[in-house]
């Protein structure tokens, strides 16, 4: 056992300090209760992460990194489809807000945006435009 | 897999296959891992339940991990040691934080060895070296039991403290000094005296 190099109690050797350490046991006995707890903790544990991954099963050696048990991703919906399309549904609302004023516009032909495109083109005027004439003129010159 | 052959594969390949659903290798790995865990958070919280507790959890937290776990990018141990030194910290600051004076929960001393009064003198000893360790700063007292108890290496102690080799050596030469000045006049009671 380690000797005391001084008449005073000091701080203590390298060496005395080593030997308490050797004494000192690295590991604990765990109980049986506290064995079960960990055992009981594994089997729930692993039975859930069975039960998550049934159908992947497969032999897997030891060393290797198990594969497939990532969750395929969620399934998109079609306006989430739709929206990533136009680069997302800010994009898509802004699109859509933009078509329903159209519409609006086209429909109304508010007086203030008459006046303003006279303004801009005075000398032309167009105040309807047939987009789709039909057919009853072709069918009528035969 | 039978058992003897489970037995000498590592930790790692033990983990892997309790991820495949293989029912010795939780067992196995619990016999190798718990007591260490146990001894470790023993020291860190001076505490046996609360040890428990933390070995429990930590293994509970490995078991988690198994599915996800990535071959070698660290080791099982180490990994564990980790999560332990984690739980043992958070429960000594609450614990501080519910009590300012924390020196009078030493761990009792194993009562489970024969031989009376050299029992009794290694006890004093035992339990004199955990009221010492619980008087350092937590990185100290977890630096220098690693060290010194669990007998790692410092790159390793490194990975799990998550500091570098330079600051393991620090700690542990700091954390011995501290120590010694703390197990100081205590060498009578220790029969540590001159001639014994």
């Amino acid at each position: 056992m380690g000797h005391a190099s001084e008449e005073e109690p000091m701080g203590w050797s390298d060496a005395e300090l080593d030997s308490l350490f050797a004494e000192a046991e690295a590991g604990l006995a765990p109980s049986d209760a506290l064995m079960a707890r960990v055992l009981a903790d594994a089997a729930a544990v692993q039975a859930a992460s069975v039960q998550a991954g049934a159908g992947q099963a497969g032999a897997v050696r030891a060393g290797e990194r198990p594969v497939g048990r990532e969750a395929p991703p969620p399934a998109r919906s079609f306006w989430t489809g739709l929206a990533a399309v136009f680069g997302g549904g800010g994009a898509l609302a802004g699109l859509g807000t933009a078509a329903l004023a159209g519409l609006y516009l086209g429909f109304a032909q508010p007086s203030a945006l008459t006046s303003l495109t006279a303004g801009f083109s005075s000398d032309v005027s167009i105040d309807s435009m047939d987009l789709m004439p039909g057919i009853d003129a072709l069918l009528a010159e035969e | 897999m039978p058992r003897d052959t489970l037995t000498v594969l590592s930790d790692e390949a033990l983990l892997v296959l309790y991820a495949n659903g293989d029912p010795d290798a939780a067992r196995i790995l619990t016999q190798r891992l718990l007591p260490r865990l146990l001894g470790y958070a023993a020291r860190l919280t001076g505490d046996r339940a609360e040890a428990e507790d933390v070995a429990q959890e930590a293994m509970l937290r490995l078991w988690r991990i198994a599915a996800d776990w990535r071959t070698g990018e660290a080791q099982v141990t180490s990994w564990v040691y980790r999560v332990a030194t984690n739980l043992c910290t958070d429960r000594l600051r609450a614990r501080q934080r519910r009590r300012a004076e924390a020196l009078d929960t030493v761990a009792e001393p194993e009562d489970d060895r024969p031989g009376a009064v050299s029992v009794m003198m290694e006890a004093d000893r035992m339990a004199a070296l955990n009221t010492a360790l619980a008087t350092l700063p937590d990185r100290q007292r977890q630096a220098v039991v690693l060290r010194h108890i669990e007998g790692l290496a410092n790159p390793e102690i490194a990975a799990i403290l998550e500091i570098g080799v330079e600051a393991v050596e620090s700690l542990t030469a700091r954390g011995k000094r501290a120590l010694a000045a703390a197990l100081a006049g205590k060498r009578a009671a220790l029969g540590y005296e001159e001639g014994t």
